[in-house]
């Protein structure tokens, strides 16, 4: 028991978990506002490829690729401590700010490709009779084709949700003290890596536990309409 | 591998210097048999008397303490620089070897009685001196505070209503925010010192933090950063030796052979050549 106790401290554990729950607010609102702006810039993305508007498409299609094939964190650190020195711009956004834009273009590149999937899912007679019906092809697309792509979208959309939430641990390299960022800092002074990690991951996991209630309750309505 | 390079090195070297004292010692009294060399004479005149010294330092990549040259094998950095040259001041007395190891185990090298003396930049503290002897203190790696050269910060006190940036985990941060009131400043912590470099540099924040060393260690990397004369804590680094009668004898000795060189200059030489600044204390 001693030992254990050595390894893992409970009564540190306890200490450290109101510690980093004061970080909570801002991790879900860096996480929240990423999840509103990376679903706005999904959906137009997927709708610009799902109809090939042409260069709207081209534009797309290299943001795709920067976006979706290299990791968050350099993106992060090139945006705002590289691009900072060619840019007056960028060198007076705030942390948060700059943390949350690039967040929003990482996610909405992986979002873009899920709403484009759940629109081709769509069955194509769909269409057709909303033409014969004299729907316009925005009108078709805000009437017939998302709300039936919506209820197929939404479990890959809460994992992109899930994503963002856990992405934004990254933001400490910016200067954001989040959950992951007070976390590294406890534990640095401390030495206590375990009890800090265990607390971090508990808090993640309720809040994720969370989300998937809320997701369950959403397809729930969804699928009412069926 | 490298142990043994360096242990084949420096007992090279401490033979080498053996040979140099002995030449002093053979021209001032004329050997009694031409045909022996000066070195050996030294050996056999001298080994009899001679005390055994061995010296454990950081080895790898314990840049600039102390490092093994990754091209040579050689020790190189302060500390190597350091015994290299307390070994000739000592020689008359001691066959000094110098042994390198990974930085955890420079304790345990000195507690299983493998070595008598630890050197690797260690700061004197309580918990330190309650199980060891230390020597004199030769230098020290203080908490500083870096500016901009333009900034117009010279002092502590200008901190006030400035942002100082540190990194998690350091020692900086512990002591920033405890005094972070009394300075008037805000504490802004980074992941790294890296990004907080960065953002010093693009002008973000107003001020960084961090041991001195590791400020002019990236002044050597092309970065401009001013260094306040007022440092935020006092630290001494000293050498190190086990608490018995033996080790008492040979710090007496380190601390004479030490003491000269912080009066001829040697230490803030070495200091200057290795972290870009004299760091020494108690000249």
């Amino acid at each position: 028991m001693d030992s254990l106790s050595n390894i893992f401290s409970v009564s540190y554990f306890l200490e450290a978990l109101p510690r980093l729950a004061r970080t909570l607010g801002l991790t879900l609102q860096l996480s929240a506002v990423s999840a509103v702006f990376a679903l706005i810039l999904g959906c137009a993305t997927a709708i610009i490829r799902f109809y090939r508007v042409p260069v709207l498409r081209q534009i797309t299609g290299v943001y795709l690729s920067i976006f979706r094939s290299t990791p968050l964190m350099p993106q992060l650190f090139l945006f705002y401590f590289g691009l900072a020195t060619v840019s007056t711009f960028i060198r007076d956004m705030d942390a948060i700010t700059a943390a949350c834009i690039i967040m929003s273009l990482h996610q909405g590149s992986y979002m873009a490709e899920n709403i484009r999937g759940a629109l081709l899912s769509v069955d194509d007679g769909q269409k057709e009779a909303a033409a014969s019906l004299g729907f316009s092809s925005l009108q078709t697309m805000f009437r017939v084709i998302l709300p039936q792509a919506t209820r197929v979208a939404l479990p890959p959309l809460f994992n992109d949700f899930v994503s963002i939430l856990k992405m934004s641990s990254v933001v400490f390299v910016v200067g954001v003290t989040d959950l992951m960022g007070q976390a590294r800092i406890i534990s640095g002074n401390s030495g206590r890596y375990f009890e800090v990690y265990v607390a971090v991951m508990v808090l993640y996991w309720v809040i994720v536990n969370l989300m998937n209630v809320f997701q369950r309750w959403l397809e729930r309505r969804c699928a009412e309409a069926y | 591998m490298r142990r043994i390079a360096a242990l084949a090195l420096s007992l090279g070297l401490t033979l080498g210097l053996a040979a140099c004292s002995g030449g002093g010692d053979a021209a001032s009294t004329p050997a009694p048999d031409a045909e022996t060399t000066p070195s050996q004479a030294a050996e056999t005149s001298e080994s009899t008397e001679k005390d055994t010294l061995v010296v454990v330092t950081g080895g790898g990549t314990f840049n600039p303490y102390s490092y093994t040259d990754e091209e040579t094998g050689e020790l190189k950095g302060f500390e190597a620089d350091m015994w290299n040259e307390l070994s000739s001041r000592l020689s008359d007395r001691y066959d000094v070897t110098i042994e390198s190891t990974t930085f955890d185990a420079i304790w345990g090298m000195l507690d299983s009685g493998r070595a008598d003396v630890a050197a690797c930049f260690f700061g004197v503290n309580d918990e330190r001196l309650e199980k060891y002897n230390a020597s004199i203190p030769y230098a020290g790696d203080p908490i500083a505070v870096g500016v901009l050269a333009d900034s117009g910060i010279t002092a502590l006190a200008d901190l006030s209503g400035k942002t100082v940036g540190v990194a998690a985990g350091s020692a900086a941060l512990d002591e920033l925010e405890s005094r972070a009131e009394e300075l008037g400043c805000t504490v802004q912590p980074y992941e790294t010192f890296t990004e907080v470099m960065q953002d010093l540099s693009l002008g973000r924040i107003d001020a960084c933090a961090n041991d001195i060393i590791a400020i002019h260690t990236y002044n050597t990397t092309g970065a401009d950063i001013s260094i306040l004369d007022e440092r935020l804590t006092q630290s001494q680094t000293a050498y190190f030796v086990r608490k018995d009668d033996a080790s008492a004898a040979k710090l007496e000795d380190i601390n004479e052979a030490l003491q000269s060189m912080l009066d001829d200059g040697t230490v803030a030489e070495y200091c200057v050549t290795w972290f870009g600044d004299d760091l020494t204390v108690n000249r």
